[in-house]
C-alpha cells in the first residue's frame, strides 16, 4: 500500500508491506521494519528497527494531526497522482483580501465601488481580544465587500475584492 | 461559610473556583454562554445557568444577567475569578447592593486602584516608590511640561486603563503630541474615560508582583514574590518563584511595601502588588495593584502550600487568618499554553481539539479549561491551559516543565507549546537575568523550524491510514498482545 503526504511544497512517499508480525516500510529511500506495540484511539507505540516510539494522531478531513517527540506535524493525505505543482497553500489570487486569522468583523470602513488608498483600513477583526485592521494592499477599486459587522470568519477566507 | 457561590467566569479558572468550592463543601452555579454550553465548567458545577449570547457583552460582562442567575440560583456569594468583571467597582457594588457577597475587595478598594492616577498617590502617601511620573494634571500642556521634567522615553498610559490600551511608549519630545492624542482616543473608546498619566520608560526592567492576602479583622501580609518578566507584547508567558533577583533583604522590603500599599486602601481579600525593579540600580517602584486572584496564583500556592481560592472564600465569609508570617519553600515556574500560532505572528488560533493529552507527575500541575472535543473559537481570552511545576531547585523545576511540555499533547488547535520551549531553553532565562524587552528582542522574529516530518511520523500516518480503512484484522495480526481486542478471532 502506497501513500502520499504533503507539507508545505514537498510530497512524501510511504509504502507499506503487510509481514507476518509487522509491516515493512519503505520511505526517504530506506527500509524500515515495524512492529506495533499497542494501538489504542490513535495512540501508536511503534518499534521501529527495534526501536521504541511513541506517536498520537488525529484526523480532520484530509489534514493528519501527529505530535511525535515533543512537536506537531500537520500532513495533508494527497491522492496517488497529486501534481507536484500544485501547492494547496499558496493562494495565487492577487484581488482576494483574505483573514490572516479566525475572528468577528468588528467595524466595516470600506465600500464596495469605493476607491482606497495603499494601507487604508477596510474593516477591523477581532479574535481572542486581540483587534488586526485589515487593510487594502495597494491602491485600488473594492469590487466586492464579502462580509459585514457580526460575521464570523476562518483564517485565510476571502474578506473583499480589490482591483 | 457559604453553602452556594455563582461562578461568575468561565475556562481554566472557572474550573479552578469550583473545584475549591467543592473541596471546602461549597455547591456551585456556573454560568455560561452560547459558545460554552458543553464546556469542563458546566460539567463540573452542579447547577449551570445559561446567561447569554458568546459575545462577552452579552453574557460574562453583563452585570444585570449575571446578578439575576445569582439571584434566581439561591447562592449567597459571586466569586468573579480574574478578567472580566473582577475589577468592576460597579459590579462588585451591585452584588452588595443584591444582599449578596463579592468574593474580592470592597468597591472602593477596587476603585482607588483601579484609576492608575489615585493607585499612584495613595503608594506616595505611604512613603511607597512609584515609579518617576506624573498624575496630577491632565492638560495636554501639563502632561508635555511633566514628560520634560522625567526625562525620555515615556510611557504615557490611561489613568482608567489596563490591559496595554491607551498605552504609549514616547522616545522623544517630537513624538509626545501624538501619543497623547492617540492614547486619549483609545482609551475613550476603552474605558470611556480619556485621563492620561504619564511614568519613565524603563525597558530593561523586571516585572516582580506580591501577592497580598488580607481578612476582615486587620490582618495584611504578603505570600512573596512572582517574577513575570518573560512576556510578550505586554502579556505575561512565563511566571516563577521565588525571583532569580531578590535577595532576603530585598524580598523583605517590598514586601512591606506591598503591605503598605494594601493597607493604604483598607484591602480586603487576595490583590497583588506589581513592582518594577532597576536591575542595575536594584531600586524598585510600585507600578499598580491588581485587586483580584492573578492567573499566576498557582506557584505561590505551591511554594507556601496555601489554597488561594479556597483562603479568598474563607475570609469572605469572615474567617481570620491564622497565622502571620508563613514560608516559601523550593521553587516554581507557570507556563501559559495559548491558542495561537507563532508561524502566523503569534496571531489566535482556534479549532476543534482533536486530542489532549495533558502532562503529569510529582510536582506537574495542569490548570485546564478544556477536554478532547471541545471548540476554541474567537470570542475568549487564547490562554487554554496552565502547566506549573514544583521542584526543590530552579533548574529541576525548569527541567521538570521541559519534560512536561514536551508530554503535552494537542492535536487540532495550534499552540505556542514549542515556542515555551524554545524561551525555556535559551541561556538568558536559565540564568535568571532575562528582562521584559527579553521575550522581544530575542524572539521577535521568531520561526517554529521548518523540517522534513521525521520517519516515525510518516510511518505512524501510513499505519493510521491502514486502521482508518477499517482493515482492523491487519493490525490484530501484527499485534504480540494475545489479550488485545484487536486481535482476530478473539471471543469475548
Amino acid at each position: 500500500m502506497k501513500f502520499f503526504y504533503q507539507i508545505g511544497a514537498n510530497i512524501f512517499e510511504v509504502e507499506l508491506e503487510k509481514m507476518t508480525d509487522g509491516y515493512r516500510a519503505k520511505l526517504k529511500g530506506a527500509v524500515h521494519e515495524v512492529e506495533i506495540i499497542r494501538a489504542a484511539d490513535d495512540e501508536l507505540n511503534l518499534l521501529i528497527d527495534g526501536q521504541p516510539h511513541m506517536v498520537y494522531l488525529a484526523t480532520n478531513g484530509a489534514t493528519r494531526l501527529i505530535a511525535y517527540d515533543g512537536k506537531t506535524y500537520a500532513l495533508t493525505a494527497t491522492p496517488r497522482f497529486a501534481s507536484r505543482h500544485h501547492a494547496p497553500q499558496a493562494h495565487s489570487d492577487e484581488n482576494a483580501i483574505r483573514a490572516p486569522m479566525p475572528g468577528q468583523v468588528r467595524t466595516v470602513q470600506a465600500e464596495k465601488d469605493e476607491t482606497v488608498k495603499s494601507g487604508q483600513t477596510l474593516l477591523i477583526l477581532e479574535a481572542m481580544k486581540m483587534e488586526i485592521k485589515i487593510q487594502a494592499p495597494r491602491n485600488g477599486k473594492i469590487t466586492q465587500l464579502k462580509v459585514k459587522v457580526g460575521d464570523l470568519v476562518e483564517r485565510e477566507q476571502i474578506l473583499a475584492e480589490i482591483e | 461559610m457559604f453553602n452556594k457561590i455563582l461562578i461568575a467566569n468561565r475556562g481554566e479558572i472557572a474550573v479552578r473556583l469550583i473545584r475549591g468550592c467543592h473541596e471546602l463543601g461549597i455547591s456551585t452555579i456556573a454560568i455560561y454562554s452560547d459558545a460554552d454550553r458543553a464546556a469542563l465548567p458546566v460539567r463540573m458545577a452542579d447547577e449551570a445557568i445559561h446567561i447569554g449570547a458568546s459575545t462577552p457583552r452579552e453574557s460574562y460582562l453583563n452585570i444585570e444577567r449575571v446578578i439575576d442567575a445569582a439571584k434566581k440560583s439561591g447562592a449567597q456569594a459571586i466569586h468573579p475569578g480574574y478578567g472580566f468583571l473582577s475589577e468592576n467597582a460597579d459590579f462588585a457594588q451591585a452584588v452588595q447592593d443584591a444582599g449578596l457577597v463579592f468574593i474580592g475587595p470592597s468597591p472602593d478598594s477596587i476603585r482607588a486602584m483601579g484609576d492608575k492616577a489615585e493607585a499612584r498617590r495613595r503608594a506616595q502617601t505611604n512613603h511607597v516608590s512609584v515609579v518617576p511620573g506624573y498624575q496630577d494634571g491632565n492638560s495636554n500642556d501639563d502632561l508635555t511640561i511633566a514628560a520634560e521634567r522625567i526625562g525620555y522615553p515615556v510611557m504615557v498610559k490611561a489613568a482608567a486603563g489596563g490591559g496595554g490600551k491607551g498605552m504609549r511608549i514616547v522616545a522623544t519630545r517630537s513624538g509626545l503630541a501624538d501619543a497623547l492624542a492617540a492614547a486619549r482616543r483609545e482609551a475613550q473608546n476603552a474605558f470611556g474615560d480619556a485621563r492620561l498619566i504619564l511614568e519613565k520608560y524603563i525597558p530593561n526592567a523586571r516585572h516582580i508582583e506580591f501577592q497580598i492576602l488580607a481578612d476582615q479583622h486587620a490582618n495584611t501580609i504578603h505570600l512573596f514574590e512572582r517574577e513575570c518578566s518573560m512576556q510578550r507584547r505586554h502579556q505575561k508567558i512565563i511566571e516563577e518563584t521565588p525571583s532569580p533577583l531578590l535577595d532576603a533583604a530585598m524580598r523583605d522590603k517590598m514586601g512591606r511595601a506591598a503591605v503598605d500599599v494594601a493597607r493604604a486602601v483598607g484591602y480586603e481579600n487576595a490583590g497583588t502588588v506589581e513592582f518594577i525593579v532597576d536591575p542595575e540600580s536594584r531600586e524598585y517602584f510600585f507600578l499598580e495593584m491588581n485587586t483580584r486572584l492573578q492567573v499566576e496564583h498557582p506557584i505561590t500556592e505551591a511554594t507556601t502550600g496555601l489554597d488561594l481560592v479556597q483562603w479568598q472564600i474563607r475570609i469572605a465569609s469572615g474567617e481570620k487568618l491564622p497565622i502571620a508570617n508563613y514560608q516559601q519553600r523550593g521553587h516554581a515556574i507557570e507556563c501559559r499554553v495559548y491558542a495561537e500560532d507563532p508561524a502566523n505572528q503569534f496571531l489566535p488560533a482556534t479549532g476543534k481539539l482533536l486530542k489532549v493529552i495533558e502532562p503529569r507527575g510529582p510536582g506537574i500541575r495542569v490548570d485546564s479549561g478544556v477536554t478532547s472535543g471541545e471548540e476554541i473559537t474567537v470570542h475568549y481570552d487564547p490562554l487554554i491551559a496552565k502547566v506549573i511545576t514544583y521542584a526543590e531547585t530552579r533548574d529541576a523545576a525548569i527541567r521538570k516543565m521541559q519534560n512536561a511540555l514536551r508530554e503535552y499533547i494537542v492535536l487540532g488547535v495550534t499552540t505556542n507549546l514549542e515556542f515555551l520551549q524554545a524561551v525555556l531553553a535559551h541561556a538568558e532565562f536559565q540564568v535568571g537575568t532575562a528582562t521584559t524587552a527579553f521575550v522581544e528582542n530575542e524572539f521577535g522574529a521568531w520561526q517554529s523550524e521548518v523540517r522534513d516530518p521525521p520517519m516515525p511520523v510518516l510511518i505512524a500516518a501510513a499505519l493510521g491510514e491502514v486502521q482508518r480503512r477499517g482493515t482492523r484484522n491487519d493490525i490484530a495480526s501484527t499485534m504480540n498482545d494475545p489479550y488485545s481486542p484487536w486481535r482476530a478471532g478473539q471471543t469475548r
